[in-house]
């Protein structure tokens, strides 16, 4: 737990993306934040998974950058299609943007945006995603390097 | 202590990969006195290496082959040209996948070793006996759950075979999933047993007890709480002072010489300088894939054209069951309980087959979330997320470990077109189940199901039961028998072509068992160990 709260601190104060201009980085943001929403508990937005998916695409995931180029391409054609009177994706409303996901989650593209926010979400947050405890508030993750027995509802039950 | 020699010194044994075999070799040799060079494709990490980092070891590979480096090729027919497709996947380190396995150990059953008698041929399948028993193999099996450490409670499967003794250590605490799996067991009247895990459930032999960290299955102990080679065999065998592991030396060729003798063996070092290592003998443990492969690339040890046939995959089914309270699977070690019910092929199925049942979680949170729930379910949004928060810590898993039939047909051998980073044709692999298998899993996946449904699952689904294109158990394609007609090693894991060879890993399984092949590969390296250690002094490798 101290570990990940070094690391989100650090990486919180970055500022600026590695590869994104600030323009795609919020498009991005919103399609992250329409696969895990935050609705009570922290989403994509909060948990930092743009800066996950910003590095990614800087460093271990270069080969990844003409398929989001041409992804992001396809997914913009289809929010004009859908609505002609909007003037991005991070200005569309959550239900509109729900929509909007609909209309791609069968593309290869959107398997990779899912992976991408998957290991943001949950990844570790040196990778600048994951933030302020993210995966383990939503999981319900007692975070721990070390566990003792009874480590669940049943072998306490057991064990009694 | 360490040691190091010179390549132009002819040393006794060069052993290729230190994984689960290795390792064993590594240990045994040295410490008979016999001069080893031990050559590891991988890198030598320590348990201060490790890391709880899923996005680096589960999703990046960190400790596996990977495409970038090693590319292979898969398809499922001898007809089809092969495509790019990573499909033998093993651990690449110093302890190979003993590191990061399970660290369920199981033994194979005394009628594993004779089924093609009992069971008489199956059509469509290269079904064989062993050359050798359970009896034969039992000593060792014992040596190595007593070098290792292994937590287990004797006497407690009713249908293991005689054992001469007891585990060293008692077994681990049990998990909630494994007692929600004994309770849905018993009531079917199964016998379900304390799982058998090469883990520390005590301290022994100077290494400290398991700390119920979580992250066993894929990632490396940091605790060496895990009894891998790396933690329990390796540091020994240097301390003999005549073993030298040579990590990150990647081997092209096995050398032989006018008659037919290994001499030499030749590799690539961290720089890509090639190296020629001396030695009087060769012991191959490279793992099921990549040993024929470098059979096949030295185009030796094989007159009966068998190197790299009769593949056998990792086959199972997987179930998941959603309950009550926390299980909180994400601590402690993977598997706490199993079934060993419906490991015997039973004819009045209709189908040969046969599986162990465990309670178990493989999954990590990003991996959970998803790739865990149903697939028929939401997989994106706020249902989808609100799957993820209930299911959790509320799930428990079992997984179904199958038998796979040999076929002479699936088998790894040489890409014509396709080469790794060294140059080196790639492994092309070939595959398809027989379809008994698929019948098996059926059978077995329903036995899962009852089980969860008997210990109180309040919704249950599966995993999808795909046609089998990866396997992180590669076996039989180095078949061991007594006819070098129909075989490739003997019944010591010794070639029946190059004499001074041994090939001791995976590839030498005649049958598969019911996966879990680790202890009986590592029972198989002692007792050639033992064999070589005997032989050697009087001349007679």
């Amino acid at each position: 737990m101290m570990a990940s709260a070094c690391w989100a601190g650090i990486l919180n104060a970055q500022k600026s993306y590695r590869h994104f201009d600030a323009t795609t980085a919020a498009e991005v943001e919103a399609l992250t934040e329409a696969i895990l929403p935050g609705d009570g508990t922290p989403g994509a937005r909060e948990a930092g998974v743009v800066w996950f998916v910003d590095g990614a695409l800087a460093t271990f995931d270069k080969g990844l950058v003409p398929a989001y180029r041409s992804g992001l391409a396809d997914v913009q054609t289809r929010r004009k299609r859908l609505f002609p009177n909007s003037v991005s994706i991070a200005a569309l409303t959550p239900t509109e943007c729900h929509t909007l996901v609909a209309d791609f989650d069968k593309t290869e593209f959107f398997s990779t945006l899912r992976m991408h926010t998957l290991l943001g979400f949950f990844g570790h947050p040196k990778y600048g995603g994951n933030r302020n405890g993210a995966s383990a508030k939503l999981l319900g993750f007692e975070e721990a390097h070390l566990y003792m027995p009874p480590f669940g509802y049943y072998d306490r039950e057991a064990g009694q | 202590m360490s040691v190091s020699y010179r390549p132009s010194e002819e040393v006794d044994f060069v052993v290729i990969g230190a994984g689960a075999a290795g390792g064993v070799m590594a240990k045994e040799l040295s410490s008979a006195g016999l001069r080893v060079v031990v050559l590891e494709q991988g890198p030598y990490l320590k348990a201060k290496d490790f890391t709880h980092d899923e996005v680096d070891v589960i999703f990046h590979g960190a400790l596996t082959n990977g495409e970038s480096r090693q590319p292979q090729t898969f398809r499922k027919k001898e007809s089809e040209v092969a495509k790019p497709h990573m499909t033998a996947i093993y651990a690449r380190l110093v302890g190979g996948g003993s590191v990061h396995f399970t660290a369920n150990f199981w033994r194979f059953h005394p009628e594993d070793f004779h089924e093609r008698s009992t069971l008489g041929a199956i059509p469509g399948a290269s079904l064989a006996d062993w050359p050798i028993t359970y009896e034969e193999l039992e000593p060792f099996y014992t040596k190595a759950e007593w070098e290792l450490g292994v937590s287990g409670l004797a006497g407690s499967n009713p249908f293991e075979g005689p054992r001469s003794k007891p585990y060293p250590l008692p077994p681990m605490p049990v998990k909630s999933s494994g007692v929600l799996f004994e309770r849905g067991a018993r009531k079917l009247g199964l016998h379900p047993f304390p799982a058998p895990v090469a883990v520390l459930s005590k301290p022994y032999q100077g290494r400290g007890a398991c700390t119920h960290c979580g992250y066993c299955e894929a990632f490396g102990c940091e605790m060496n709480a895990k009894s891998s080679t790396l933690a329990a065999l390796i540091p020994l065998a240097e301390k003999t002072g005549k073993c030298e592991i040579r990590a990150e030396s990647y081997v092209q060729k096995i050398e032989t010489d006018r008659k037919g003798r290994a001499n030499a063996v030749i590799y690539f070092d961290r720089a890509g300088k090639s190296i020629r290592q001396r030695t009087k003998a060769v012991v191959l443990c490279a793992n099921g894939a990549e040993s024929p492969r470098l059979l096949l690339m030295s185009g030796i040890a094989n007159s009966s054209g068998l190197v790299g046939r009769h593949l056998m995959f990792d086959i199972g089914a997987y179930a998941m069951g959603l309950f009550e309270h926390e299980v909180n699977e994400y601590k402690s070690i993977v598997v706490t309980r199993v079934v060993h019910d419906f490991y015997r092929s039973d004819p009045k199925r209709g189908f040969y087959g046969g599986g162990g049942l465990d309670s178990r979680m493989d999954f990590t949170p990003a991996s959970f979330a998803g790739f865990a729930l149903p697939s028929n379910g939401p997989q994106w949004g706020s249902e989808w997320k609100r799957a993820i928060r209930e299911s959790f810590t509320h799930t428990a898993g079992t997984m179904a470990h199958c038998s796979c039939l040999s076929r002479e047909q699936n088998s790894v051998s040489l890409d014509p077109t396709h080469k790794d980073a060294w140059g080196l044709p790639a492994i092309r692999v070939t595959f398809e189940s027989h379809p008994d298998d698929l019948k098996n899993r059926v059978f077995q996946l329903e036995r899962q199901m009852e089980i969860l449904d008997a210990a109180g699952a309040r919704k249950r689904w599966n995993l999808p039961l795909d046609d089998i294109t990866d396997s992180v158990h590669l076996m039989g394609t180095c078949r061991m028998g007594n006819d070098p007609r129909t075989s490739v090693v003997d019944r010591w894991n010794r070639s029946h072509d190059v004499r001074n060879l041994f090939v001791v890993d995976g590839s030498s399984l005649v049958t598969c068992g019911r996966q879990q092949p680790t202890e009986t590969i590592q029972a198989l390296a002692y007792r050639a160990a033992d064999y070589i250690a005997k032989a050697a002094p009087r001349g007679e490798i």
